[in-house]
């Protein structure tokens, strides 16, 4: 059966003859985001994708805390639009950006797309 | 509808910061064909070419602003009996007006890793989508970058993506 944990996507990085990345190297934005693989290893993960601004996600197995769902589309969302949701109350998928030029395209209205 | 592979074979990424034009050769980005074309990202492929060591924080995200007047780069489908686009997309990695990675959009996918050695692939979940949309700012191009920080070094990235 499926569900939110299905059909991730996937990420492969291959530091098996390569000196790899070590933690001190990473930018200060980066940091937390960006997955450390030393040398000599090769890591795989899942991704998931916020079905809000599209950002992919790699999951971290060892997060504790809950990893935030739209309750009404109904999927995994980033932390950052969790907080606009939060904010908000306003659930604007990206298909939901879609539909609506597709709409303005229809209808001749000018296309004007602020995500 | 058809997936298609754009390809840049050997390239040094050039880190730039956010709202910052990017430089000619030195990213790799997909513009959508037309003002309604949208396109899915399938996968990314970056194999390191450099010959000493690259820490190399590459990232897939949107442009806040567009290239204008492409060179296009190595664009092909996948499937040879795909019909010819009326508007193609374009892949490109050289423009006149040069594409400036968006501040909160531009960092979709983040595909740090080596570039002496490593090599690093993503591919999309079936509901996982990265999709662009138009050939406009915000959403009609999806670029490959490099951040700044470390020392990016030479690579080669293979994109495919399907047009819808």
């Amino acid at each position: 059966m499926k569900n939110l944990n299905s059909h991730t996507g996937y990420l492969q990085i291959d530091h098996s003859n390569s000196p790899g990345i070590r933690a001190e190297d990473i930018p200060v934005r980066l940091r937390g985001i960006t997955p450390i693989v030393g040398e000599g290893e090769v890591k795989e993960f899942d991704t998931k994708n916020c079905t809000h601004c599209e950002s992919n996600i790699v999951l971290n197995p060892l997060r504790t805390r809950n990893r935030e769902i739209c309750p009404h589309c109904h999927h995994y969302i980033c932390d950052r639009c969790y907080q606009i949701l939060k904010a908000t109350g306003q659930c604007i998928p990206f298909k939901k950006i879609v539909d609506k030029l597709f709409d303005s395209v229809v209808k001749g209205e000018p296309l004007i797309i602020i995500p | 509808m058809a997936r298609w592979a754009g390809a840049v074979p050997s390239f040094t990424p050039v880190a730039v910061a956010d709202a910052t034009n990017m430089t000619d050769n030195g990213h790799h980005t997909i513009q959508g064909g037309s003002a309604t074309q949208r396109g899915e990202l399938r996968e990314v492929y970056l194999g390191g070419q450099a010959g000493a060591s690259s820490p190399t924080f590459m990232v897939v995200g949107r442009t806040s602003t567009v290239g204008g007047t492409l060179t296009p780069g190595r664009l092909a489908a996948l499937d040879p009996s795909t019909a010819a686009l009326g508007a193609p997309p374009v892949s490109y990695a050289a423009s006149t007006t040069k594409p400036q990675r968006s501040s909160t959009l531009g960092i979709l996918l983040n595909l740090s890793f080596n570039a002496f050695g490593g090599v690093v692939r993503w591919v999309n979940g079936p509901d996982e989508i990265i999709s662009y949309l138009g050939n406009t700012s915000s959403l009609g191009e999806l670029s490959l970058n490099c951040f700044t920080g470390g020392t990016p070094g030479l690579l080669g990235s293979n994109i495919i993506f399907e047009t819808l």
